[in-house]
């Protein structure tokens, strides 16, 4: 069984009586096991489609089914990790993991022992009592993958955790993931990741799903089956990589 | 001896109603911030009161508190409370809900997609992101609070005068005798009490608040030991405890769906009622010549309230300008305010009336407003001062715009949303200001001022006449506030938001 499925799901909003399409039937489904990416555009509706797997926004029409349930309300079994971070600043680094466990419900001292088995697990050892303005961009970004890790979800959900960040920090933060992704020591099953980088599609993901722009459908879709870690300047992903620019340029002439 | 227990009783007081001012407030600002629908009804309702005249509906609040405790201590002591919580608490409360209604969208998110309760939510977020805003807004308030304290230890019944120990009687009394070493030592008292208020509790706290700020930089600011005491000794888990249970109490009287739309038109029904029978009592014939005297008399005081309100703005722009430029000068800039803004300058005017006697008693009014708005103006825009993104100061300076330039087209613009606020507030702060300035007593000699602060003095002895002075006054504030200020205000947040 799949772990997600978006079926024709369409989101849009009224202003001034006006109704403006964001996302127009999408259809996907994400097995499990499965890392799939989704590129766009910026402003084409990708965050809005991990919002609405994250039950955080219903759609307009079309059903969200997680495990063939449909969702109701916040997905219990997804985490996202933001873009901004979303880090409180008043709390340490490792209060900030402790708080989401405590929502979820977790006594004190097992919320001790997790949040720092994940701290220790993005390399943020000895950061335990910083707070999130003493860290760098990098720093931040791992406590989000620890606070996402720790409530061990099944979904784990990225909204362009790489965007905010200087190109070696991302490269080397997306080097530790899929190593921890390959590793199986996760409780993570699959993972959907967001952006407009298609060379970090490439090399993150088992599957890159390509959105046009606004409203967005799904122009097309490729298989990335490459062995990890991969090459970037290899020939078999600069295939790829020349068969995502097709697609994506094809979705934009068509317009 | 005698200044020490005064002085304690009127600290007493000022802190009794500060506390009941914030956890109202906070109650308040969370409540109406969270719920359209109570935004709906809450938001104008806090224009309301936070615009009327609080010293106009104290002759009314004395009364019902006296006759409810029968004349005893007890009610006069909660009269003069309420007086001053009254001047404290609309103030944090509207910090309290535009702290929430601009708390980062993202955070919200977050604490969703990690399944956060409302509950929680409101507990763990809202709670400690309103530190900065609340402690902020608790220097003025408190400095507001000293300045109602002189206005509330003398009541007025009727013709009887009762007088509650406190500072703001001692120094009647010095005034009265005309005893200059008392009246000094009055004032240093409070000076040096608002002193150590100020430097002692507040600035460390203020310069702590700044962790609890999103988009804060540099390294997080330590935390004082007045904190961690408390954090030690108070049982934050039995706080948590009752918060919830208060909570959970909201939703199971949320739940009888029925019972709660019964009692609403019960209510609805009483309300009307009362409504319908009191303008009936209100609008019957005899209409005395004091009710005619009203209109004329709201004119004046309106234009004496608008000459102040002018020159506060005016007197508080070179402050808020050396705060833009210096940043962190402030907190110094901040202190001195608060302390200088609670030297009740209520004490000193009938000595300068009688100095300038009758003929020139209307410039002495418009100076005492002036002390009743002032300290709105300047920390209003002290506080837009630096919010005024240090980029664009870097950026004015960068390209050498300097001069009336700078002032037109970056300073005056960025304040102006904070500029406005400040002049609301200082608004209402110079109407309170006109309930004593148009009437002074000293000793037999009596100097009253044509304006509607007299009238409403004079109207003290029959409960209609005073109800419609104090209804007239109202509903033409509430009316200006809306036809004027509401919508410079949204014109001018509109426009001048410094964001992208």
């Amino acid at each position: 069984m799949p772990l997600l499925e978006l079926r024709g799901v369409t989101k849009g909003y009224v202003e001034k009586g006006k109704y403006f399409p964001v996302l127009d039937a999408i259809d996907l489904v994400v097995e499990e096991g499965e890392f799939v990416t989704i590129v766009g555009p910026s402003g084409s509706g990708k965050s809005t489609i991990i919002r609405i797997a994250a039950g955080l926004i219903p759609p307009t029409g079309g059903q969200v089914l997680y495990r063939g349930q449909p969702l109701a309300g916040p997905n219990p079994g997804a985490a996202i990790v933001f873009q901004n971070f979303a880090l409180i600043p008043w709390l340490t680094v490792q209060e900030n993991i402790e708080l989401v466990l405590e929502a979820r419900g977790l006594p004190p001292r097992q919320r001790v022992r997790t949040a720092l088995k994940y701290i220790d697990l993005v390399g943020l050892d000895s950061f335990e009592d910083a707070y999130p303005r003493e860290l760098s961009g990098g720093m931040k970004q791992r406590v989000g993958f620890a606070r996402a890790l720790a409530v061990e979800p099944e979904l784990l959900l990225m909204d362009e955790p790489f965007s905010s960040l200087d190109i070696l920090t991302a490269a080397g933060l997306r080097e530790e993931f899929l190593k921890l992704w390959t590793g199986g020591k996760l409780s993570i099953r699959s993972v959907v990741l967001v952006t407009h980088n298609i060379e970090e599609a490439v090399l993150m993901s088992d599957r890159v799903v390509v959105l046009s722009a606004r409203p967005s459908r799904i122009v097309g879709e490729v298989s990335v089956a490459l062995p990890r870690p991969r090459d970037p300047h290899s020939s078999d992903f600069e295939l790829i990589m020349d068969r995502l620019y097709a697609l994506i340029v094809s979705s934009h002439i068509g317009r | 001896m005698g200044l020490l227990s005064a002085a304690l009783w009127s600290t007493f007081r000022v802190f009794v109603a500060y506390i009941f001012s914030l956890l109202f407030g906070i109650a308040y600002g969370i409540l109406a911030a969270t719920s359209p629908q109570r935004e709906r009804l809450m938001v104008p309702l806090l224009d309301v009161l936070q615009s009327v005249p609080i010293l106009g509906f104290f002759p009314i609040a004395v009364s019902v508190l006296v006759f409810l405790f029968q004349g005893q201590r007890i009610g006069l002591e909660l009269a003069a409370i309420f007086l001053i919580f009254t001047s404290q608490v609309w103030n944090i409360a509207f910090g309290v809900y535009e702290t929430v209604k601009t708390f980062p969208q993202d955070i919200l998110e977050m604490a969703r997609s990690f399944g956060m309760s409302s509950a929680f939510v409101v507990k763990r977020l809202y709670l400690p992101a309103l530190v900065p805003t609340v402690l902020y807004n608790s220097g003025v308030s408190i400095a507001v609070g000293w300045y109602f304290l002189m206005a509330s230890e003398i009541i007025t019944l009727g013709n009887v005068e009762v007088r509650l120990p406190g500072l703001g009687t001692a120094m009647m009394r010095y005034v009265a005798s005309g005893n200059l070493p008392g009246m000094l030592g009055t004032i240093g008292t409070i000076v040096l009490v608002n002193f150590c208020t100020q430097w002692f509790l507040f600035r460390p706290l203020l310069e702590w608040s700044n962790l609890f700020q999103f988009g804060a930089v540099g390294s997080a600011p330590e935390e004082p030991g007045l904190v961690t005491f408390l954090r030690d000794r108070i049982r934050w888990n039995w706080f948590s405890r009752s918060f919830d249970a208060v909570l959970l109490l909201g939703e199971r009287i949320r739940e009888k769906r029925k019972l709660l739309v019964a009692l609403r038109f019960l209510l609805l029904g009483l309300f009307l009622g009362a409504l319908a029978y009191f303008l009936f009592w209100l609008l019957q014939p005899p209409y005395t010549p004091r009710l005619v005297e009203i209109p004329a008399s709201l004119m004046l005081t309106t234009l004496r309230v608008v000459v102040a309100v002018v020159l506060s703005i005016a007197l508080s722009f070179p402050f808020a300008v050396r705060a833009a430029e210096s940043g962190g000068g402030v907190r110094n800039l901040y202190t001195l305010a608060a302390t200088m803004g609670s030297v009740p300058a209520v004490i000193f005017y009938p000595l300068i009336v009688r100095g300038v006697g009758q003929e020139y008693m209307g410039f002495a009014a418009i100076l005492l407003l002036l002390t009743g708005s002032f300290w709105y103006t300047l920390f209003n825009m002290l506080k837009g001062a630096l919010m005024v993104p240090s980029t664009i100061v870097e950026m004015a300076r960068g390209f050498g715009i300097r001069g009336f330039l700078y002032y037109r087209t970056i300073l005056i613009p960025a304040m102006f949303p904070s500029l406005i606020t400040g002049a609301i507030t200082a608004w209402g702060g110079a109407w309170n200001a006109s309930m004593v300035a148009e009437e002074v007593n000293f000793g037999k000699e009596v100097f009253s001022l044509r304006g509607i602060g007299s009238l409403l003095l004079s109207a003290t002895a029959s409960p209609r006449e005073l109800l419609w002075v104090v209804l007239a006054m109202t509903l033409w504030i509430v009316a200006i506030n809306i036809l004027f200020w509401k919508r410079w205000y949204g014109w001018a947040a509109a426009k001048y938001a410094l964001s992208e």
